[in-house]
Parts: C-alpha cells; sequence; structure tokens
C-alpha cells in the first residue's frame, strides 16, 4: 500500500468543486434564457455525478479530478405559454443552494489542507 | 471553461436585456411618428433570442444571443384627423402599431431578467473569490 498526500475525500471534494462550478454554469445559462421562447430549463444533478466520480474512486481510476462533463437534465417542469420552462425563483433557490455547496467544500479542503499543514510541521506552527 | 465561462454566460444575457430596452425605448419614443425614413409609420420592432448550445443533451450551453430584430408586421392604428399632414384621402392618419401598455410589461420583464443576471454574475464571482482561498 502506498503513502498519498491526497485522499478519497480530498479528491471527491476537488470533483465536487468542478461539478458545482459547472453547474453555476448551467443554472446562469438557464437564467440568461428566461426570455427565450420556447428553450428548456437544464441542471445537473448533483448527488448522482458525484456518486458516479466516487465509484470511480473505488474502482481505482484517476479520472476523477480532471474536468468532466457532466450531463444535463432538461426539465419539463411548468411550461408558460411560450414554451419556457425558466423559472426565475427556483433558479435563484438553486443559485444559491449551489454557491452555499461550493463554500462549504472549500472551507472543509481548507481544514484538510490544514491538517496536511500541521502534520508536515510536526505540529508546529 | 469552469468558474470563468459563467460570466460569459450571465454577460451574454446582460447584452440581450439590454437591446431590449434598448428597443423597447425606441418603440415608446416613436409611439406617435407618423412618417419615418420609408414615408411609413414607424412599425414596433421586437428582439428574437435565441440558447447558444450545441446539440446534444449533454452540452452546458454558453448562453443567449440575439438573433435578430424584426418589424411587426400588424396594421398601424387609424385615426380620423383631416387636417393632418399624413391623412390620407378619407382624412385617417396611420400611427404606429406600438401599444405603450405592452411595451411598459416587456420593460419590466427585460428590467427583472436583467436584475437575475447581475445576481448570477455576482454569484459567480462570490464563488472564483471563494476559490482563492483554498490553501490560505
Amino acid at each position: 500500500m502506498g503513502m498519498h498526500l491526497w485522499g478519497k475525500t480530498d479528491r471527491l471534494l476537488a470533483a465536487g468543486l468542478d461539478v458545482s462550478a459547472r453547474r453555476a454554469q448551467v443554472l446562469s445559462h438557464n437564467i440568461a434564457n428566461v426570455n427565450t421562447p420556447g428553450y428548456k430549463r437544464k441542471d445537473i444533478d448533483f448527488r448522482r455525478v458525484l456518486q458516479q466520480v466516487n465509484e470511480e474512486i473505488e474502482r481505482g481510476e484517476k479520472g476523477a479530478m480532471e474536468a468532466r462533463t457532466p450531463g444535463s437534465i432538461a426539465h419539463q417542469a411548468a411550461v408558460r405559454n411560450d414554451g419556457n420552462s425558466v423559472d426565475v425563483e427556483r433558479e435563484m433557490a438553486y443559485l444559491a443552494e449551489n454557491s452555499l455547496r461550493y463554500n462549504s467544500m472549500v472551507e472543509i479542503l481548507n481544514r484538510r489542507i490544514r491538517l496536511l499543514r500541521a502534520a508536515i510541521s510536526e505540529g508546529r506552527r | 471553461m469552469g468558474t470563468f465561462g459563467t460570466f460569459g454566460i450571465s454577460a451574454s444575457g446582460l447584452t440581450a436585456e439590454r437591446l431590449r430596452m434598448d428597443i423597447i425605448a425606441g418603440n415608446l419614443a416613436n409611439a406617435n411618428t407618423t412618417r419615418s425614413a420609408d414615408g411609413e409609420p414607424y412599425q414596433r420592432r421586437f428582439a428574437v433570442f435565441a440558447p447558444i448550445e450545441e446539440p446534444g443533451q449533454r452540452s452546458v450551453g454558453r448562453g443567449v444571443r440575439v438573433v435578430g430584430i424584426y418589424k411587426d408586421r400588424r396594421p398601424p392604428k387609424l385615426v380620423y384627423d383631416p387636417n393632418h399632414p399624413d391623412a390620407d384621402e378619407h382624412g385617417f392618419v396611420s400611427y404606429p402599431n406600438v401599444e405603450p401598455v405592452r411595451e411598459m410589461v416587456d420593460l419590466i420583464t427585460a428590467t427583472r431578467a436583467y436584475e437575475a443576471n447581475v445576481t448570477a454574475f455576482n454569484a459567480a464571482k462570490n464563488m472564483a473569490n471563494k476559490a482563492l482561498e483554498i490553501g490560505r
């Protein structure tokens, strides 16, 4: 067994940041198209994509750290008269949720890096 | 593209909505223009939007673009005013097919959509700033 500086959690966190950043992009795309007739909203299922990444890490594949292109889900929810399915309130809620998740993942990653730094300096500051 | 691609997407939304507001302002300013460059009454204009995205379910999308600005083909409003220099032989003046109420409603929609894009932009900015804190 080899010693790894970065564990499974760190790699999952990095992948999570990646997926979260991409989801922000999809949500911004929805908001930019709020007045485009016939546009159908897209989304990324964070939990499902991260689960896939987790399985890849479990299988020992290294693909988790690099940029991935998760599938967009075309929701067919409440459609307006012009065939557009974007609901600004919902997009705003998702955007806030996504930012919060991103920030918390950065926070956790930082704490882990701090632990690593403490271990490297043998507990000295 | 990551976090920085989001800025471009929101910017495209801002540009599109701003253009829509410009067109609405032009419609309102010309609500009573009976003589445009071609001698006809002014015709209401409107912008048509389309998403920028590669075909297929997996594409993330890169924002919105303005496909074109079109003229509203509905007939002009006829007002009886025989003394008007643009009146026809029956004394009717053709006024633009601009409805101020409709324009105002469109203006509010464009304003709100603009603000929504600003919010999305700020969210992306906060995320990018937070990313700078990694390892600090």
